[in-house]
């Protein structure tokens, strides 16, 4: 369990960092105010909900509900 | 793999600094402040699942909140010129 764990925490960081990455570039060469708010809602959303929706996935996969509550609150919030 | 996830916030931080420093109009330095308020709050978050403390992640629910506030505060000092009701 601890294997999937970690495959599914490395394809969930994967996702989120080149969300994040890709949104910035765009930042940067887009040429417009509303194309680089495009870019800047990519990274709101992409990022922030693949790297907490990992965070929920994870303990979920190791049985621990006593911290479950905790990742959700961060996931809903966005 | 928090350690690769931790240099991509800090790449993407960089290249948002850069936005910022270059930036033409005032909207796209508050876009670009309020993307670069997301990647420190995702760091946030990614340290304190990196070393073992996940109370960390109360700082970062205030630290988005203070964000989301400072970013609408500064587009109504820019629209309306004065952040309260002061009248004279």
């Amino acid at each position: 369990m601890e294997f999937m764990k970690d495959i599914i925490t490395g394809i969930f960081f994967f996702i989120g960092s080149m969300s994040i990455i890709i949104g910035a570039c765009g930042l940067i060469k887009l040429p417009d105010v509303f194309s680089r708010i495009h870019a800047a809602g990519m990274i709101d959303t992409g990022g922030t909900a693949f790297f907490s929706t990992r965070n929920d996935c994870s303990i979920w996969l190791v049985s621990n509900y006593s911290e479950i509550n905790f990742n959700w609150y961060f996931y809903f919030f966005y | 793999m928090y350690l690769a996830a931790l240099i991509a916030c800090g790449i993407s931080g960089i290249l948002i600094l850069i936005r910022i420093i270059l930036g033409k109009t005032t909207f796209d330095r508050v876009l670009a402040i309020n993307t670069l308020g997301t990647i420190i709050v995702i760091g946030i978050a990614l340290h304190g699942f990196y070393s073992g403390r996940p109370e960390f992640l109360d700082i970062a629910i205030v630290y988005a909140l203070i964000n989301f506030i400072g970013t609408v505060a500064v587009l109504k000092l820019f629209s309306a010129g004065s952040l309260g009701d002061v009248k004279k």
